[in-house]
Protein backbone atom coordinates (compact mmCIF):
# COMPACT_ATOMS: atom_id res chain seq x y z
CA UNK A 1 0.00 0.00 0.00
CA UNK A 2 1.10 3.71 -0.56
CA UNK A 3 -1.29 5.41 1.20
CA UNK A 4 -4.66 5.91 2.91
CA UNK A 5 -6.74 9.27 2.25
CA UNK A 6 -9.96 10.36 4.39
CA UNK A 7 -12.27 12.55 2.27
CA UNK A 8 -15.38 14.52 3.16
CA UNK A 9 -17.58 15.00 -0.03
CA UNK A 10 -18.59 18.86 -0.80
CA UNK A 11 -21.87 18.48 -3.02
CA UNK A 12 -21.02 21.14 -5.68
CA UNK A 13 -24.33 22.71 -6.83
CA UNK A 14 -22.56 23.17 -10.38
CA UNK A 15 -22.51 19.45 -10.34
CA UNK A 16 -26.49 19.60 -10.09
CA UNK A 17 -27.15 16.80 -13.19
CA UNK A 18 -25.37 14.50 -10.87
CA UNK A 19 -27.26 14.93 -7.79
CA UNK A 20 -30.28 14.89 -9.49
CA UNK A 21 -29.19 11.26 -11.07
CA UNK A 22 -27.83 10.37 -7.39
CA UNK A 23 -31.10 11.49 -5.19
CA UNK A 24 -33.34 9.85 -8.00
CA UNK A 25 -31.34 6.43 -6.88
CA UNK A 26 -31.20 7.26 -3.25
CA UNK A 27 -35.46 8.14 -3.33
CA UNK A 28 -36.08 5.39 -5.56
CA UNK A 29 -34.79 2.70 -3.50
CA UNK A 30 -36.81 4.01 -0.39
CA UNK A 31 -40.19 3.69 -2.41
CA UNK A 32 -40.98 7.66 -3.57
CA UNK A 33 -40.50 8.77 -7.20
CA UNK A 34 -40.10 12.19 -8.99
CA UNK A 35 -42.58 14.67 -9.14
CA UNK A 36 -42.52 18.20 -11.38
CA UNK A 37 -42.25 20.75 -9.35
CA UNK A 38 -44.77 22.78 -11.23
CA UNK A 39 -47.60 20.48 -11.17
CA UNK A 40 -46.98 17.99 -7.97
CA UNK A 41 -50.05 19.01 -6.30
CA UNK A 42 -51.75 16.29 -7.25
CA UNK A 43 -49.83 14.23 -5.50
CA UNK A 44 -49.33 16.33 -1.95
CA UNK A 45 -49.67 14.46 1.05
CA UNK A 46 -52.55 15.69 3.11
CA UNK A 47 -51.43 19.39 3.10
CA UNK A 48 -53.01 20.34 6.15
CA UNK A 49 -52.10 18.03 8.60
CA UNK A 50 -48.60 17.98 7.12
CA UNK A 51 -45.67 18.10 9.74
CA UNK A 52 -42.41 19.66 7.72
CA UNK A 53 -38.48 19.78 8.60
CA UNK A 54 -35.93 21.53 6.39
CA UNK A 55 -32.75 20.69 6.99
CA UNK A 56 -29.63 21.60 5.29
CA UNK A 57 -27.65 19.01 3.15
CA UNK A 58 -24.02 18.91 5.23
CA UNK A 59 -20.84 20.15 2.85
CA UNK A 60 -22.76 21.67 0.10
CA UNK A 61 -20.97 24.37 -1.80
CA UNK A 62 -22.33 26.98 -4.34
CA UNK A 63 -19.97 26.56 -7.35
CA UNK A 64 -21.21 28.21 -10.89
CA UNK A 65 -24.22 29.07 -11.69
CA UNK A 66 -25.53 26.07 -13.68
CA UNK A 67 -28.51 25.82 -11.61
CA UNK A 68 -31.45 28.27 -11.41
CA UNK A 69 -31.89 29.02 -7.44
CA UNK A 70 -35.95 28.35 -7.99
CA UNK A 71 -34.77 25.29 -9.56
CA UNK A 72 -36.52 21.94 -7.17
CA UNK A 73 -36.20 18.20 -7.19
CA UNK A 74 -39.44 17.13 -5.79
CA UNK A 75 -40.32 13.12 -4.54
CA UNK A 76 -43.00 11.44 -2.89
CA UNK A 77 -45.32 9.11 -2.35
CA UNK A 78 -48.95 8.56 -0.72
CA UNK A 79 -47.70 10.16 2.70
CA UNK A 80 -44.26 11.68 2.07
CA UNK A 81 -42.95 14.42 0.14
CA UNK A 82 -38.91 15.11 -0.21
CA UNK A 83 -37.82 18.15 -1.86
CA UNK A 84 -34.16 19.32 -2.81
CA UNK A 85 -33.53 22.84 -3.74
CA UNK A 86 -30.85 26.26 -3.22
CA UNK A 87 -31.54 28.49 -0.30
CA UNK A 88 -30.58 31.87 -0.94
CA UNK A 89 -26.80 31.63 -0.48
CA UNK A 90 -26.85 28.70 -3.05
CA UNK A 91 -26.63 25.89 -0.36
CA UNK A 92 -28.61 23.10 -0.96
CA UNK A 93 -31.14 22.06 1.16
CA UNK A 94 -33.84 18.94 2.23
CA UNK A 95 -37.46 19.77 3.19
CA UNK A 96 -39.43 16.82 4.50
CA UNK A 97 -42.70 16.50 4.64
CA UNK A 98 -45.26 13.98 5.90
CA UNK A 99 -48.50 13.24 7.54
CA UNK A 100 -48.73 10.90 10.25
CA UNK A 101 -45.19 11.59 11.27
CA UNK A 102 -43.24 13.29 13.97
CA UNK A 103 -40.69 16.09 13.33
CA UNK A 104 -38.38 13.66 15.16
CA UNK A 105 -38.80 10.94 12.16
CA UNK A 106 -39.30 13.46 9.77
CA UNK A 107 -35.84 15.06 10.54
CA UNK A 108 -33.93 11.53 10.84
CA UNK A 109 -35.94 10.33 7.44
CA UNK A 110 -34.30 13.63 6.34
CA UNK A 111 -30.74 13.35 8.04
CA UNK A 112 -30.90 9.71 6.44
CA UNK A 113 -31.55 10.60 2.82
CA UNK A 114 -28.99 13.23 2.99
CA UNK A 115 -26.52 11.04 4.29
CA UNK A 116 -27.20 8.39 1.06
CA UNK A 117 -27.81 10.80 -1.57
CA UNK A 118 -24.18 12.42 -0.71
CA UNK A 119 -23.08 8.59 -0.32
CA UNK A 120 -24.67 8.02 -3.84
CA UNK A 121 -23.03 11.42 -5.26
CA UNK A 122 -19.60 10.60 -3.89
CA UNK A 123 -19.73 7.34 -5.96
CA UNK A 124 -21.00 8.30 -9.20
CA UNK A 125 -17.77 11.23 -9.35
CA UNK A 126 -15.64 8.76 -8.21
CA UNK A 127 -16.55 6.67 -10.87
CA UNK A 128 -16.85 9.10 -13.83
CA UNK A 129 -13.92 10.85 -13.07
CA UNK A 130 -11.52 7.66 -12.66
CA UNK A 131 -12.81 6.46 -15.69
CA UNK A 132 -11.43 9.54 -17.43
CA UNK A 133 -8.18 9.03 -15.35
CA UNK A 134 -7.99 5.62 -17.22
CA UNK A 135 -8.86 3.76 -13.76
CA UNK A 136 -11.83 0.92 -14.76
CA UNK A 137 -13.99 -0.73 -11.81
CA UNK A 138 -13.03 -4.14 -11.24
CA UNK A 139 -15.05 -5.03 -8.09
CA UNK A 140 -18.16 -3.24 -6.30
CA UNK A 141 -20.00 -4.46 -3.28
CA UNK A 142 -22.20 -2.94 -0.21
CA UNK A 143 -21.51 -4.60 2.70
CA UNK A 144 -23.76 -5.31 5.47
CA UNK A 145 -23.33 -1.29 7.04
CA UNK A 146 -24.57 0.19 3.44
CA UNK A 147 -21.00 0.62 2.91
CA UNK A 148 -20.14 1.11 -1.00
CA UNK A 149 -16.97 -0.74 -1.61
CA UNK A 150 -15.14 0.01 -4.92
CA UNK A 151 -11.75 -0.92 -6.43
CA UNK A 152 -10.24 0.72 -9.57
CA UNK A 153 -7.66 -0.62 -11.49
CA UNK A 154 -5.30 1.51 -13.87
CA UNK A 155 -1.74 0.93 -15.81
CA UNK A 156 0.91 3.45 -14.90
CA UNK A 157 1.74 5.43 -18.14
CA UNK B 1 3.96 -1.15 -15.78
CA UNK B 2 2.60 -2.16 -12.27
CA UNK B 3 -1.14 -1.52 -11.62
CA UNK B 4 -2.19 1.16 -9.89
CA UNK B 5 -4.82 0.47 -7.48
CA UNK B 6 -7.21 2.36 -5.30
CA UNK B 7 -10.03 0.23 -2.82
CA UNK B 8 -12.51 2.86 -1.73
CA UNK B 9 -15.00 2.51 0.70
CA UNK B 10 -18.13 4.92 1.17
CA UNK B 11 -19.52 5.51 4.28
CA UNK B 12 -23.43 5.85 4.50
CA UNK B 13 -22.81 9.55 5.33
CA UNK B 14 -20.53 10.07 2.48
CA UNK B 15 -17.60 10.33 4.05
CA UNK B 16 -14.78 8.48 1.58
CA UNK B 17 -11.54 6.32 2.66
CA UNK B 18 -9.24 5.31 -0.33
CA UNK B 19 -6.07 3.43 -0.60
CA UNK B 20 -3.24 4.19 -3.08
CA UNK B 21 -1.57 0.94 -4.02
CA UNK B 22 0.75 0.29 -7.26
CA UNK B 23 2.28 3.94 -6.54
CA UNK B 24 5.76 4.63 -5.31
CA UNK B 25 7.06 8.09 -4.27
CA UNK B 26 4.99 11.31 -3.62
CA UNK B 27 2.90 10.74 -7.45
CA UNK B 28 0.97 8.53 -4.72
CA UNK B 29 -0.03 11.50 -2.87
CA UNK B 30 -0.78 13.34 -5.95
CA UNK B 31 -3.55 10.79 -7.40
CA UNK B 32 -4.76 11.26 -3.56
CA UNK B 33 -4.88 14.88 -3.94
CA UNK B 34 -6.99 14.82 -7.41
CA UNK B 35 -9.11 12.02 -5.98
CA UNK B 36 -10.01 14.55 -2.88
CA UNK B 37 -10.53 17.20 -5.39
CA UNK B 38 -12.78 15.69 -7.45
CA UNK B 39 -15.34 14.94 -4.92
CA UNK B 40 -14.52 17.39 -1.90
CA UNK B 41 -12.18 18.30 1.01
CA UNK B 42 -9.04 16.05 2.07
CA UNK B 43 -9.18 15.32 5.86
CA UNK B 44 -6.14 13.27 6.21
CA UNK B 45 -3.24 11.06 4.63
CA UNK B 46 -1.18 8.43 6.11
CA UNK B 47 1.62 7.54 4.00
CA UNK B 48 2.29 3.85 3.96
CA UNK B 49 5.65 1.90 3.71
CA UNK B 50 5.48 1.34 0.18
CA UNK B 51 4.66 5.32 0.04
CA UNK B 52 8.09 5.79 1.04
CA UNK B 53 10.36 3.54 -1.46
CA UNK B 54 11.86 5.12 -4.59
CA UNK B 55 9.83 4.72 -7.90
CA UNK B 56 11.60 2.39 -9.70
CA UNK B 57 14.61 3.01 -12.02
CA UNK B 58 16.36 0.55 -15.12
CA UNK B 59 19.79 0.81 -16.43
CA UNK B 60 19.83 0.20 -20.08
CA UNK B 61 23.57 -0.61 -21.37
CA UNK B 62 24.29 0.98 -24.83
CA UNK B 63 26.29 -0.56 -26.79
CA UNK B 64 28.88 1.75 -28.83
CA UNK B 65 28.47 0.18 -32.25
CA UNK B 66 31.23 2.89 -33.48
CA UNK B 67 33.67 0.38 -32.27
CA UNK B 68 32.67 -2.24 -34.38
Amino acid sequence: MSGVVVIAPIVATAAWPVLCSAAAAVMGAVGLTAVNAQTNNTTDVATETNTRVELDLANSEEVGTTIRRDEELVFANDSLKVIFSRDARGKLKICVEGSGYSKAELEQFGRDIAGRVVQQYAYQRIVQEMQARHLSVVDQSVDADDNIHIKLRGWED
Amino acid sequence: MPAREIDIQIAPDGTVRATVSGIKGPACQELAKELAQIIGQELSFAPTAEFYECEEHRDVDIEDQSRT
